[in-house]
């Protein structure tokens, strides 16, 4: 590299740092820093003090190795609910009681809606006695007297823009300050409701949308605007979904201003980006084409196709990534469609289509060729074979795909096979992909009716499990962790699958996931002996027997309680009181209570974990009031994260109260209850004591140091304290005189060398077995009634890890 | 993606739109923080999640009962006081209370008034920290990839300059003046934020 300038440039580095200086002087300084120590150093010091260097490699160096902690609620929240209050605080009473208010001539009637860039209401304009639709510059844009200033104009641009896609805007103008549009208001869903609802859409529906979006836009383009936030929040579909309607043409825009001027907010999320606005680079309509390729990509697969913890990662994800192939997640989406997505994805906008009119005139061509078969697809999409993915007969939304893939393999072998068991039936628990139960057919509907409201729930671990003889209904599957048949680290996931007796070998489809892939793995399984077996094939094949794979049963897996089908009460996950309260109606009556515990909080526990859903800790410390042999804590939580569903795998306990314990607890003695497995069961090792003790049973003790200790010996003790309530206390009592104990269904029982109980009742004869002291070193000293304190038995677990 | 319910609802709490922004880096900044200090202490994801939640709640709470001020620096200074004082009592508390009432964040916000000593030292280093973080966070999306990576590498990853050139298809100079330019923009925001609280 040759360099001209030797000559220090010091009266260069000021406006260098602060970007005044031309392309070309730039380009001649970068290079005199080639050469030029003196200018670096000089550079570097007027950049930042030497300490500002430090301060942020220390926080940047950090932020790389340590765990990712903003995510995207910070923008999300932004987007949600932004100053309704403010806005109706602008209306000016109204003449008619039943309207909210006044603004300008509208009588305001309700609001539709609250999103980053400001309110929208529902109102009527009395002259025309029309509805309509008024968006309200959200106040804290309305702040901004450039970003204010912007919307009217950008508002006044597209008005301008008259096409059918396109929503119309009535007029543009000011209230408080706060400027306001007016448009028709439209009857339906927005884009991104049908997808919440519906899930992925079907390719005629694609297309249809895609094509009038592409027209909408091009439209608007034919005026020189960039609409900058195509997303499918902002698409509207009219009477139900054969018209489509653009909205917020511009506004994106007042939004860019505010965020220049440091409030820190970024209206809505970066999702539907296009490359060069996540850059902060100028933007054209081939902007919008990318938008769009997002929103058809969204169509086809159900979610958007750039997708990370923060809106940070988005945005590198946006201008770094590739999109994950759509046929991947929705094989159903032709190859054809995917070429024209792709185009349209392209990293630059010179590789995308040079225009929306072009897209819109390409997607109707394909929609003629889908609808009417004789059409021939455009020239350019024609390389690819014909897939006859019109003959595909069953739409299954790609939501519950997987499981439904199961659900349809069984089904299968079913016809094929009229011995097999009849009462099939898949049916998810807390998958939270799946909100569309797998169809089963006709003649197996009653078998159906007849087993629901039993469905398990996915829990802990063990292989070969034995399951309680000929009255299990349900098993349901979970695996996580390393499971011996299953290469490399996975994550959770589940299906859950009816079955009535012992069989033949039943083929089963199981969707697994590691973080965000999700893969399809064919196994069999079996119930012999009253035992579950369960075979995973390599990827891509199918086991023929249990006897191809040496591994057979190896994987994590677990039935919850077996049970007879016991109306249960709707799972409301709301419900939680209404379960115990329904739970208690049953205390003395003897039946096997296996009942669900719900979890309030369902929101919080999508977001975060399901250990946001101890609270109950009261209720909790209720359940040993009632006095059944076994009970089963099962949480049913639909929606939940991916996240939480792992959680739940790992963490979900069986718990068996007997009524000795339960009398006990009642007395006010501590119970101390560890379940403790062998370790020659490879899967329980692999559970990891940090997880468990985060499982949040919190039934009391300082769980880690008993994990802790436990793990070093390579077996784990789950330990839990019971306490009781005064409330639990009192019915214990009662139900005490009113039931005798029966041992018949205790796990001790039936697992004479799996389950191990530490009675710390009465206070002086906590010892467990010798045995079990010597192979754990888990001793318990004398613990104080339940009442005295609440304080975790701390001694032992020092006692312990002096080891 | 989700929104926490919380989260939307402390919004609408928050009535003046200045308020609104204020909230809003709040939050960006110190969840994070939050997080960061109950990890250190041990705890796990979902305990330093409940403890970030609980002080939020509290804060929401009291964001709530106070009385409305017009002044934007006097909102903020008064939320990082209050914030800081609850951080300080939920994590040397340890891990969040189960069946977490109203009782508990109104104790967050007032138990012991003040705190000395090392972990309201620390608090105050991963404060400045997530600052730093959040200014770099903004600034970013002002440079092209290629030049963050520049930036990144050398000043952060410690790496030697010739070598990151030569990765990058670049020139020594045009690191450093990458890094210069990319540290200026930071040391501008951080100055800035810091002007207002």
């Amino acid at each position: 590299m040759t360099n001209e300038q030797r000559t220090c440039q010091s009266e260069s580095v000021e406006p260098f740092l602060q970007q005044q200086l031309s392309d070309e002087e730039q380009v001649a300084f970068e290079l005199h820093l080639d050469d030029c120590n003196e200018c670096r150093r000089q550079l570097e010091e007027a950049a930042a003090g030497d300490d500002v260097w430090i301060a942020v490699r220390d926080s940047l160096l950090s932020e790389s190795s340590g765990t990712d902690c903003i995510d995207d609620s910070a923008e999300g929240g932004a987007e949600t609910t932004f100053g309704t209050d403010t806005v109706l605080e602008l209306l000016a009473p109204s003449d008619d009681e039943r309207m909210l208010g006044r603004l300008g001539t509208y009588e305001v009637i309700g609001i539709i809606g609250a999103g980053g860039m400001g309110v929208v209401l529902k109102a009527l304009d009395p002259s025309l006695n029309r509805y309509v639709a008024i968006k309200v510059l959200a106040p804290h844009l309305g702040n901004n007297g450039a970003a204010k200033r912007r919307f009217s104009r950008e508002a006044a641009a597209a008005a301008a823009v008259v096409h059918d896609s396109v929503i119309e805007i009535h007029s543009v103008a000011h209230a408080g300050g706060l400027p306001y549009l007016v448009m028709p208001y439209v009857r339906g869903r927005s884009l991104q409701k049908r997808l919440d609802e519906d899930g992925p859409l079907p390719t005629v529906e694609i297309l249809r949308i895609g094509m009038q979006a592409a027209a909408g836009l091009s439209a608007a383009h034919a005026q020189g605007l960039v609409h900058r936030d195509v997303k499918p929040a902002n698409i509207l579909l009219a009477d139900g979904a054969t018209r489509v309607k653009l909205t917020d043409f511009g506004l994106a825009r007042a939004a860019d201003d505010s965020s220049l001027t440091k409030t820190g907010v970024i209206a809505g999320t970066p999702q539907f980006m296009s490359p060069e606005q996540a850059c902060g680079d100028a933007v054209d309509q081939r902007s919008d084409l990318f938008s769009l390729g997002s929103v058809m990509h969204t169509m086809c697969t159900g979610r958007p196709p750039f997708r990370a913890e923060t809106s940070y990662g988005v945005l590198r994800r946006i201008t770094d990534d590739p999109p994950r192939p759509i046929r991947e997640i929705n094989p159903q989406i032709p190859e054809w469609l995917c070429l024209i997505i792709d185009k349209l994805h392209a990293k630059s906008p010179d590789d995308r289509y040079q225009s929306a009119t072009d897209v819109s005139d390409l997607l109707q061509h394909c929609l003629a060729h889908v609808q009417t078969p004789n059409t021939p697809l455009p020239k350019e999409l024609r390389t690819m074979p014909r897939r006859n993915w019109l003959t595909h007969v069953c739409v299954v939304g790609l939501a519950g795909v997987l499981i439904a893939l199961g659900a349809f393999a069984w089904q299968f072998k079913g016809e094929r096979d009229p011995a097999a068991d009849p009462a099939i039936r898949a049916k998810q628990t807390a998958a939270p992909e799946s909100d569309n139960q797998p169809r089963s057919d006709d003649t197996k509907r009653d078998d159906v009716a007849r087993l629901q409201g039993t469905w398990d729930c996915v829990s802990f671990i063990q292989s070969g499990r034995r399951l309680p003889e000929d009255r299990t209904k349900y098993i349901s599957i979970s695996f996580f962790g390393d499971g011996v048949s299953i290469d490399g680290p996975m994550g959770a996931i589940v299906g859950t699958f009816a079955l009535a007796t012992d069989g033949d070998a039943k083929s089963i489809d199981l969707q697994v996931k590691n973080g965000d892939e999700h893969k399809t793995r064919h196994g069999i399984f079996n119930f012999r002996d009253g035992q579950l077996w369960l075979c995973l094939a390599d990827e891509g094949k199918r086991p023929n027997s249990f006897e191809s794979k040496r591994d057979t049963g190896r994987v994590s897996l677990m039935k919850l309680a077996a049970h007879e089908p016991e109306p249960a009460p709707d799972n409301d996950p709301n419900e939680t009181l209404a379960l115990l309260e329904w739970a208690k109606h049953r205390e003395g009556a003897g039946v096997a209570a296996t009942f669900s515990l719900s979890i309030p909080g369902r929101q919080h526990l999508e977001k975060r974990s399901l250990h946001a859903g101890t609270s109950p800790i009261e209720r909790l410390s209720d359940i040993p009031a009632f006095p059944n042999d076994t009970f089963t804590l099962r949480y049913v939580l639909p929606n939940l994260s991916p996240r939480g569903m792992e959680f739940l795998a790992r963490n979900s306990v069986f718990m068996s109260v007997g009524l000795e314990e339960l009398s006990a607890a009642a007395d006010g003695k501590r119970i101390v209850r560890a379940y403790y497995f062998p370790d020659d069961e490879p899967e329980v090792k692999s559970m990891q004591g940090m997880q468990l003790q985060a499982s949040g049973l919190n039934v009391g003790l300082d769980q880690s140091q008993w994990l802790a200790d436990v793990d070093e010996l390579g077996e784990i003790i789950v330990a839990y304290e019971i306490t009781c309530s005064p409330k639990a206390r009192t019915l214990t009592r009662k139900a005490r005189t009113l039931t005798s104990p029966s041992n018949a269904n205790d796990p001790r029982k039936r697992h004479p060398n799996r389950w191990r109980q530490l009675e710390a009742t009465p206070a002086d004869d906590v010892e467990a077995t010798p045995k079990e002291t010597e192979r754990s070193s888990l001793k318990l000293n004398p613990l104080a009634p339940a009442d005295s304190s609440s304080e975790p038995a701390r001694s032992d677990s020092d006692s312990k890890t002096g080891n | 993606m989700t929104t926490p319910e919380t989260r939307g609802s402390l919004l609408i709490r928050v009535r003046d739109p200045a308020d609104h922004a204020a909230w809003h880096e709040f939050g960006e900044i110190y969840r994070p923080v939050i997080l960061r200090l109950a990890k250190q202490r041990g705890m796990q994801d979902a305990d330093a999640e409940d403890i970030a939640q609980l002080v939020l709640t509290a804060i929401s709470k009291a964001v709530q009962q106070r009385e409305h001020d017009r002044e934007r620096s006097k909102f903020r200074t008064w939320l990082h006081r209050v914030t800081q004082n609850a951080i300080l009592n939920a994590v040397t508390r340890g891990k969040p209370d189960q069946g977490s009432g109203d009782g508990s964040f109104l104790a967050l916000l007032h138990e012991s008034e003040s705190h000395d000593g090392p972990d309201s030292d620390l608090l105050r280093l991963e404060y400045q920290r997530e600052v730093f973080r959040w200014a770099a966070r903004q600034v970013r999306k002002e440079f092209q990839p290629a030049t963050w990576d520049a930036f990144w590498l050398t000043a952060i990853d410690g790496r030697d300059c010739e070598t990151v050139a030569k990765e990058l298809g670049k020139n020594c100079g045009a690191i450093y003046a990458a890094r210069s330019r990319i540290m200026r923009r930071i040391q501008v925001k951080v100055a800035e934020y810091d002007e207002d609280v």
